[in-house]
């Protein structure tokens, strides 16, 4: 007996090997099957998921892996919630469109069967980390997310030192996978189970000490801090988000390092609440960091992948402060924000893409080399603006409402210099996205440039979808936000009261 | 009689005896007599520790006949895995056979 | 008022401005002629909305029902489960703030159909125009903080694309730092982006301090009529000594929007858009969306910090208002005398004017911090505010004229236009004798209320004891008039430099090659003639005024036209303004008009000037200030935080790490010799070590 998400799953990770198996006869086949399995799943989530979570329930599926005894030994489960349900809906969004993209972008690179079946189990271990009801699980997909982007990097990436970067990537992110998992079996030792929603959770974490819930909440932190690239754990980022592939950047920042956190929302916020809250001034400290720092590096980059990496970080630590506040707002806020982070961040490394397929892959990201494009792709600089000022938190797009919910949680919080230094840094974001806009597409085109145009079909009717978003949410948040704000409150409940 | 203590201490020189054997000779068949002489303490153990006043234990006897019997075919395997490394390398001394290094 | 009004003024532009695109594809007149129609279709929603505040309450004209009184408010919720709402609000301030931003719009709109002819972008054009008004509408009729900073934003958006509107232009930059005029102008629009956002963040910080102490107190609310009767915030922010702080913060965002020291300086750059942009958003509109926010909000704080009994905030926050506003109109003039564009002397005679404001408005707050009663400077304020818009308007739109005739931004380059164009002449002299406040043009009767209000303020401080205020209140007078006096010169001296001057070098050159100077279309020249005869009856008005801008507010006598003429000429800084009169005019006249001294070699006889003269026309050195030191330090501060942090502490302690690692093992892999005798010896060591540990472990 299963359920529509366990399909989904599971029609990702099946998917992989037959994409793999039609590919090495035909590459066209292998990408345009790929993008219809994760279409395929999006529409199965859409179907299923949503409509039960809009009318105010829960989907929730359990499964028996293993017995002993006769009673349910290993379980594993698909939990999609209030909180979820967004972050899934933008993961298989972005992804497929990600795979749209990918057809046209990789259509001249090696080994496309093999990229295509990795891209999907890529795309079904983030879907299972955002929807793991067991400890267990949730490290199973997590480094399932871990190993196809790893490989990703190392084949297709950009650099000479692609497998240097990659393994480096992979690296940070295992150290922190087995802080994790090092959290986990703390948390079994505690409470005897690693299913979350199970009621020995709630009452061994009760019962424990506190010194040992402290410990494991800086372990688990640990891990997603490195995911979530927070200063100073943040130094893989650039490389790889800079190096892989453009379609694997776009889904990389767009929305894998989202998934920390999710996890830290998800895991730490709901069953660790009191703890986490008593460092609120440490983690919204190091938040503010990440923000300010991010956007440094952002402002010295001359190479466009590279600042949209360093963007990341800084928008990662908008995500962590809205988190760390632990007030409806700020939770609503961040979650708001990778939906909206996905969309916008997936859309500016979708035109460097862009610039690097239509005009050289080596000059096209290299700034200095750029100049005067609105005028030879005016679609492209109009997307560009879009998502760009969405970024640096311009009204009416998506990104005001949620920067603005983070900020005012970070307010009401009562931390206030820390979020007036937030709300500072924002001039730093507008700064560093303006400068990048103008060098790219104002002033007169260079005569490099004469035939340049805007990218075919496939690349560009993605990111008009993404750009129609954007605006869409800017206008109307509440599409989104209607499932979001009871998930924040509940957990503003759990914490505090 | 003479005391358990005697056995025990013969037992323990032979096992010392049989380490240093292993730990200093270079020769294949002079370790593998080592070895050799490593089970015999255990089994003169196992005896020494197995006779009391009132009786003889037979279940620890047992095991050191089964365990004779066992050791003269782990001695048959191990010489004949010598005969086959003498003819790949051409010399018994173990200091010569690295390959399993770093 | 028509229905749905409130909304539709500022909803209307925007759906044009959405439509643009489309209707681009059907043709150029659809689309031009679409775009002017959809900003005066939504100026007419916003004069529907005029009679209904006469009346003191609101009338739907369809169905006749009364649907409440003044203050109106209309909501609908935006974010629902946290109750963030989005709303409309009619009372007097926002129905004339968005009548001028809707007026003025759509009459800059029928003149740019002249002007931007035959430009290739004007799709982009159109849109950011109608986008801009119905922004600005939106940031004036919006009934709550948040709703009104996101028209705030949309406004600074509009501004920044259509300042870098023309960014394709191949011609050679006027700064030796860009390569093509196309590259200045962007970097132009990013200034004023840059800048303003300085003053934005400020503003949100404001916004959402206030916002959180609402919720703190169990009210979380952002609408500006719920602050007004719920004090318990202000309360818990006084508690915490952050309410003045809040307030002060809340006045960076006027200071960037509006171009007030110390973020004065992307005004000046902003000019290098078109002139039409110019005209609307940077002195008839947007540039007043601070002035309106202090407006808005001085009452409140009135009312509030009456009721929690802590005026003091009050005082600090007029005093703030009124210096800056008093000392920037001062720096703007003097960099105004020097200026060699048409268009740059018009910007910082706007930012000049911007500052007398501010000065009312703050003035207002102090009279009502020591008197109790805030309605002298606010209408002083209010008025100057129209006034300002439409002279400045008509004198944006003459030089666009001028501009559009002699292809030359530089006014030396221009010269003897008089009798090429008279229209255009006439109706400039009038926007600049009304700038300068000569009787009886409209801007006379706005700067003596300024002058009046400082007056009464000096004196009602003095009677009530506030010794500080009074003296405060003389030297703001004096800055004042000495700022009128500026005023009048660089007046006379751009009109005479353009029209009364001898023809330019530059364009006799032109007429040799067939290029001649003609009068505007008059498409162009009627909405001149329109703004100038607005601006010599403007005074007329001033009882309408007060009727309108003091709807629902107790105590307000209303006097008779003939009353407040013959007050304010006979109020005592009539003398002043002769004065000043004398000090500007009179040099200018000798310099300028009757050219009987020149200036240049005025300038090289007296160092002293010739000094002056420089330190003004390098704006004070406070723009090189601000670029070198704070933009550039920072660009250096963050490539040096990238070189010697990011790359050379942590990627080496990355590095580091993994060679320390790699050495270990590449050291520990010696342990494994293959010798089996030392396998044999480790052996023994570890059987040892078990030993050792069960026997005393």
């Amino acid at each position: 007996m299963s359920g529509p998400l366990l399909i989904m799953v599971v029609l990702l990770i099946v998917g992989a090997p037959i994409v793999y198996a039609v590919g090495k006869g035909s590459t066209k086949a292998a990408g345009w099957l790929a993008f219809i399995f994760s279409l395929i799943s999006l529409a199965i989530f859409s179907l299923s998921a949503v409509p039960t979570v809009l009318k105010g329930n829960l989907c929730v599926e359990k499964y028996t892996w293993a017995e002993m005894f006769g009673a349910p030994f290993l379980t594993f489960g698909l939990r999609a919630d209030n909180l979820s349900t967004p972050i899934v809906g933008i993961i298989l969004l972005l992804c497929t469109l990600a795979t749209l993209y990918s057809i046209e972008y990789m259509s001249h690179e090696h080994n496309q069967e093999l990229y295509f079946a990795l891209l999907l189990l890529y795309i079904a271990g983030m879907v299972g980390v955002v929807l793991a009801t067991n400890l267990v699980q949730f490290y199973i997909f997590w480094e399932l997310m871990l190993i196809p982007s790893w490989l990703l990097i190392a084949r297709w990436g950009t650099s000479e030192k692609a497998q240097l970067i990659a393994f480096k990537y992979f690296m940070f992110t295992h150290l922190g996978a087995i802080c994790i998992i090092l959290g986990i079996a703390a948390t079994w030792k505690l409470t005897a189970t690693f299913d979350l929603y199970a009621a020995e959770m709630a009452s061994g974490l009760a019962a424990a000490p506190a010194s040992t819930l402290k410990l494991i909440v800086a372990l688990f932190m640990l891990g997603f801090a490195v995911k979530m690239a927070l200063f100073p754990l943040h130094n893989w980022l650039p490389d790889a988000h800079a190096e892989a592939p453009t379609p694997i950047s776009v889904i990389l920042s767009g929305v894998m390092i989202e998934c920390g956190t999710y996890a830290v929302a998800r895991i730490l916020l709901t069953f660790f609440g009191t703890i986490f809250v008593i460092y609120t001034t440490v983690f919204m400290t190091i938040a503010v960091i990440t923000m300010i720092y991010g956007g440094i590096l952002a402002l010295a980059q001359k190479d466009l992948k590279r600042l949209f990496a360093c963007s990341s970080i800084s928008q990662m630590g908008y995500m962590f402060l809205g988190l760390a506040s632990a007030t409806t707002y700020g939770i609503t806020g961040s979650m708001f924000h990778i939906v909206n982070h996905a969309i916008c961040k997936g859309l500016l490394f979708m035109v460097a893409g862009v610039l690097m397929h239509q005009i050289d892959p080596i000059k096209g990201r290299d700034m200095d080399k750029l100049g005067g494009l609105a005028g030879k792709m005016p679609v492209t600089a109009t997307i560009t603006l879009i998502a760009g000022l969405s970024i640096a938190g311009t009204p009416p797009l998506n990104g005001f409402a949620s920067e603005v919910l983070i900020f005012a949680g970070a307010f009401s919080s009562g931390h206030i210099l820390l979020a007036a230094l937030a709300v500072i840094s924002t001039v730093i974001t507008a700064g560093y996205i303006l400068w990048m806009i103008r060098r790219v597409f104002f002033g007169p085109p260079r005569e490099e440039f004469e035939n340049v145009k805007d990218p075919p079909l496939t690349m560009l009717a993605p990111m008009a979808f993404l750009a129609f978003l954007a605006i869409l949410l800017g206008f109307y948040p509440d599409l989104v936000l209607r499932i979001l704000v009871p998930a924040a409150e509940e957990i503003e409940n759990l914490i505090g009261g | 009689m003479i005391g358990l203590n005697w056995y025990l201490g013969a037992s323990a020189i032979l096992y010392l005896v049989g380490l240093y054997c292993l730990a200093t000779k270079r020769n294949l068949i002079k370790m593998i007599i080592g070895i050799e002489i490593l089970i015999n303490a255990a089994h003169l153990n196992f005896i020494a520790l197995s006779t009391t006043a009132a009786g003889l234990d037979p279940l620890a006897r047992t095991y050191v006949i089964i365990s004779i019997g066992v050791g003269a075919g782990v001695i048959a395997l191990a010489l004949s895995l010598t005969l086959l490394v003498y003819r790949h390398y051409g010399t018994l001394d173990v200091r010569k056979m690295r390959r399993l290094k770093w | 008022m028509l229905p749905l009004a409130p909304w539709l003024c500022w909803g209307i532009p925007i759906i044009g401005a959405i439509l643009t695109p489309l209707l681009a594809k059907i043709g150029h007149k659809a689309r031009d002629y679409g775009a002017v129609l959809f900003s005066i279709v939504g100026f007419i929603f916003g004069l529907s909305m005029i009679p209904d505040i006469f009346a003191g309450q609101v009338v739907n004209w369809f169905t006749g029902k009364v649907l409440g009184s003044i203050p109106y408010e209309s909501k609908v919720m935006w974010i629902s489960k946290l109750g963030i709402e989005m709303g409309v609000l009619v009372d007097p301030l926002s129905v004339f703030m968005a009548n001028i931003a809707g007026g003025l719009g759509a009459l800059i709109m029928v003149y740019a159909l002249g002007y931007m002819h035959g430009d290739p972008d004007l799709t982009r054009y159109w849109f950011f125009k109608n986008f801009f008004i119905g922004g600005m509408v939106l940031l004036v009729i919006a009934n709550n903080l948040l709703q009104m900073f996101i028209g705030w934003e949309i406004v600074g958006l509009c501004s920044y694309a259509l300042i870098g509107f023309w960014h394709k232009k191949k011609e050679p930059s006027p700064v030796p730092d860009y390569k093509t005029e196309g590259e200045y102008n962007a970097m132009c629009g990013m200034k004023a982006f840059i800048t303003t956002r300085v003053g934005d963040v400020a503003l949100l910080i404001a916004i959402l301090t206030i916002y959180a102490s609402t919720l703190k107190a169990g009210h979380p609310t952002f609408n500006f009529l719920e602050l007004k009767e719920e004090v318990e915030w202000a309360r818990l922010l006084v508690a915490s000594g952050m309410l003045i702080p809040t307030v002060i913060l809340l006045f960076g965002g006027p200071i960037g929007k509006s171009a007030q020291f110390p973020l004065h300086v992307w005004l000046p750059e902003a000019m290098a858009g078109p002139t039409t942009v110019s005209a609307l958003i940077h002195a008839a509109t947007m540039v007043k969306a601070g002035v309106y926010l202090v407006a808005r909000v001085l009452p409140i704080f009135v009312e509030v910090f009456k009721v929690i009994n802590f005026a003091s905030a009050l005082y600090t926050f007029s005093m703030i208002v009124a210096c800056i506003g008093a000392f920037t109109a001062f720096l703007a003039a003097t960099m105004g005398m020097v200026a060699r564009e048409v268009k740059k002397v018009l910007a910082y005679s706007t930012i000049s004017q911007i500052g007398y404001m501010m000065l009312a408005l703050g003035i207002g707050g102090l009279i009502g911090y020591v008197a109790g009663e805030i309605a002298e400077g606010y209408y002083a304020g209010t008025f100057h505010l129209m006034s300002h818009a439409v002279f400045k308007a008509l004198l944006f739109l003459s030089a666009g004229a001028v501009l559009h005739a002699t292809e030359t931004k530089d006014m030396f380059e221009m010269g003897g236009l008089k009798q090429y164009m008279p229209i255009t002449y006439k109706c400039m002299l009038i926007g600049a004798l009304s700038l300068a406040g000569i009787p009886p043009l409209s801007g006379f009767w706005s700067k003596e209320t300024i002058f009046d209000a400082a007056w009464v303020l000096a004196h009602e401080a003095y009677d009530h004891g506030y010794t500080l205020i009074g003296t405060t209140g003389y030297i703001l007078l004096f800055l004042a008039v000495i700022t009128a006096a500026m005023t009048l010169f660089y007046s006379i001296r751009m009109i005479a430099i353009i029209f009364i001057w001898p023809e330019s070098e530059y364009l006799k050159e032109r007429e040799r090659k067939g290029e001649h100077v003609h009068e505007a279309p008059p498409v162009m020249w009627v909405p001149l003639a329109v703004l100038a005869a607005v601006s010599v009856i403007g005074g007329l008005f001033a009882p309408a005024f007060q009727v309108f801008m003091f709807k629902g507010w107790e105590g307000i006598e209303i006097h008779a036209t003939a009353e407040i003429f013959i007050k304010t000429v006979a109020s005592p800084t009539i003398f002043m303004t002769l004065g000043a009169f004398a000090l500007g005019g009179i040099p200018a006249y000798y310099f300028y008009w009757s050219r009987k001294i020149d200036p240049g070699e005025f300038l090289e006889k007296h160092g002293f000037f010739k000094a002056v003269h420089s330190f003004f026309y390098n704006r004070w050195y406070i723009n090189d200030f601000y670029m070198k030191v704070i933009v550039g330090g920072f660009i250096r501060l963050s490539n040096g935080i990238y070189k010697f942090f990011e790359q050379a502490i942590i990627d080496r302690f990355n590095y580091a790490l993994a060679w320390v690692v790699r050495s270990f093992s590449q050291a520990f892999r010696k342990t494994h010799t293959g010798d089996s005798n030392y396998n044999m010896i480790a052996v023994m060591l570890g059987v040892i070590a078990i030993l050792l540990l069960l026997l005393f472990g």
